[in-house]
């Protein structure tokens, strides 16, 4: 007969928010036993009480973290019988998630535990984030966080924008703009920080767009940089981040160093710590070339090498679970134009600007697609992607090109279209960011 | 317990008592899990939930439970707007409702009452934010500034 206090399964990410959910299923008639049990019974909760009961489970569960709740706790109801992420009407003003973590750092919104309030943040549309930053640090720290990219995806909440970095047609200013998941409004985005450099890598980790490295020419003289800076694609922000050893994660190969000497190095950035570790160094010292992951493991193609005439057709393949480089000789050379879509490379060469080359790492083998005449003079692209389709702008900004779409997924014959998504000046290059 | 007329008895956090269709108990899944692995005939206490937020709470699942079995002659437009004006209330009940709704779990609810709150961020300036909210500006004058400044690009995109 006792009272039975029923702990809820709670806590599994299934769509609902906090781990306290808790309930009682009595059968009306008095409990024995446990000491809180017949404040229960007798319709009379002392606040003092349940004071203590949030008390002792916060000291025992930090409400931040996502605990799944496992069955075994409703052996614990000292843990369970209140909850503090419940409103309790009866004292009215006992809804903060917990005193613990209040001392510390208010919640992201009062009245709500963090749970439901991140939940509620997610939902916001990606616009409004560079204002939600400006709220008060602890929204800042937590839109900039990998946490919230993964709310928004749980929440399906996830818009993908295309960035193009574009020049004007005289070819003398540069700046990135971006265009949200229509590929309609154009914006600019901040100017970049640091001197205005050119052949930089890109690439983008957690919703951050990485410029790493590049040269810049300052008075007419030019200068390898291991500078990197990060673009905070929520915040709209940019920021220094540690430079390049000599070059996580993100990988960076090749490249010259400061003397201009050609480089066979490779580091890996860790982007929780922000540093760059040296791994296992290429076969054979590369610059020029560019680099992808596919299926988790690293492609370097492209370029030159010291070690060949003219340019290298070789592919290096780096395996992060063994830590070793092997290589292939049948890549592309050249290479104007590059990205991944659905775990293949699309390359396009210098010799052939009217082909894709289409790189299946599943056994190792080369597609060529033809490119349809566009009617336009245009021969040189570069790719952008959005919305698991390919996008070719113009590296020269004829005003008479339409965007071609490649579709891989379109019926046989259909491939081809064009698309309304122009960037406002040439492409220089582009990444596509979903927050 | 398959049939559509057994009752579900709910005492909430004030004492009050609810007799309530299954079907529509058990659209929240802690109900349900109560109910079904309780005993037969028990009172359920909802002791996280008072009886005015409850009395709201079921009136949504009425509402969705009868659209769904077709006994009520509504279409997911009016449905749309009926969950529209559901939402319309003060910021301390529509907190209660998010509290109840999480608790209970009611995912539809839950994901209404929060775009509710998401609706009430966008588009607006961080000091809105904050007094829609209560929240407190931890951020020196400089900081928040230097915020600013950074984010005009954004504040233009905006439109705010």
């Amino acid at each position: 007969m006792a009272l039975r206090v029923i702990w809820a399964m709670c806590g599994q990410r299934n769509g609902y928010r906090g781990v306290g959910k808790a309930l009682q299923s009595s059968t009306g008639k008095r409990a024995f036993g446990m000491e809180y049990e017949s404040d229960w019974t007798k319709n009379r909760v002392s606040s003092a009480f349940t004071a203590q009961v949030i008390r002792s489970a916060t000291s025992l569960m930090p409400w931040s973290c996502k605990i799944p709740i496992e069955k075994k706790r409703i052996t614990e109801p000292n843990m369970c019988l209140s909850s503090p992420l419940m409103p309790d009407h009866s004292k009215g003003n006992h809804r903060s998630p917990s005193q613990a973590t209040d001392e510390i750092e208010s919640p992201l919104l009062p009245g709500l535990p963090d749970d439901v309030a991140k939940y509620c943040l997610a939902l916001v549309p990606r616009s409004s984030f560079p204002s939600m930053g400006g709220v008060c640090k602890r929204w800042r720290s937590f839109i900039q966080s990998k946490e919230f990219l993964m709310e928004r995806k749980i929440a399906e909440m996830l818009e993908e924008w295309l960035y193009v970095l574009t020049m004007d047609s005289e070819g003398k200013e540069s700046h990135w703009e971006v265009l949200d998941c229509l590929g309609q409004k154009h914006r600019l985005l901040p100017p970049m920080p640091g001197p205005e450099k050119v052949g930089f890598g890109t690439t983008v980790l957690n919703g951050k767009l990485l410029v790493l490295a590049g040269y810049s020419v300052i008075n007419g003289t030019a200068s390898a940089s291991a500078d990197v800076y990060q673009y905070d694609s929520c915040l709209n922000c940019w920021s220094k981040l540690a430079n390049l050893n000599v070059n996580g994660v993100v990988y960076v190969v090749g490249g010259y160093g400061v003397e201009g000497e050609s480089l066979s190095t490779a580091e890996v950035y860790d982007p929780d710590t922000d540093k760059w570790t040296l791994i296992e160094s290429l076969r054979r010292p590369r610059w020029g070339c560019f680099a992808c992951g596919l299926n988790g493991k690293l492609y370097v193609l492209g370029g030159r090498s010291s070690f060949t005439i003219g340019n290298s057709r070789f592919v290096d393949v780096y395996n992060p679970e063994k830590q070793t480089w092997c290589e292939m000789k049948n890549g592309c050379v050249m290479v104007t134009a590059h990205a991944v879509l659905e775990k293949k490379l699309f390359c396009m060469e210098w010799k052939n600007q009217r082909k894709l080359a289409i790189f299946n790492p599943d056994d190792n083998s080369w597609k060529m697609v033809s490119v349809p005449l566009t009617g336009s003079t245009s021969i040189g692209f570069r790719f952008g992607i959005l919305d698991g389709k390919l996008l070719l702008f113009s590296v020269e900004g004829d005003p008479g090109y339409h965007t071609l779409l490649y579709d891989p997924n379109a019926a046989p014959g259909s491939e081809w279209q064009t698309s309304e998504i122009k960037p406002s000046g040439l492409c220089l290059c582009s990444v596509t960011i979903k927050a | 317990m398959g049939s559509t007329s057994t009752k579900i008895k709910l005492r909430t956090s004030d004492q009050k008592v609810f007799e309530v269709e299954e079907a529509v108990a058990v659209q929240s899944q802690t109900i349900k899990y109560f109910y079904e692995n309780g005993c037969p005939g028990s009172v359920i206490h909802v002791h996280s939930v008072s009886g005015d937020i409850l009395s709201k709470i079921l009136d949504y699942c009425k509402k969705h439970v009868n659209s769904a079995a077709g006994k009520e002659d509504i279409s997911p437009e009016e449905l749309y707007e009926w969950d529209a004006n559901f939402v319309k209330v003060d910021q301390n009940t529509l907190f209660d409702l998010i509290l109840a709704a999480n608790c209970l779990k009611i995912e539809s609810l839950l994901d209404l009452t929060c775009q509710t709150v998401a609706n009430m961020i966008k588009g607006k300036r961080p000091k809105e934010i904050r007094t829609t909210f209560n929240i407190k500006n931890d951020y020196t004058p400089e900081a928040e500034e230097a915020v600013r400044r950074e984010n005009k690009w954004a504040f233009d995109m905006l439109g705010v």
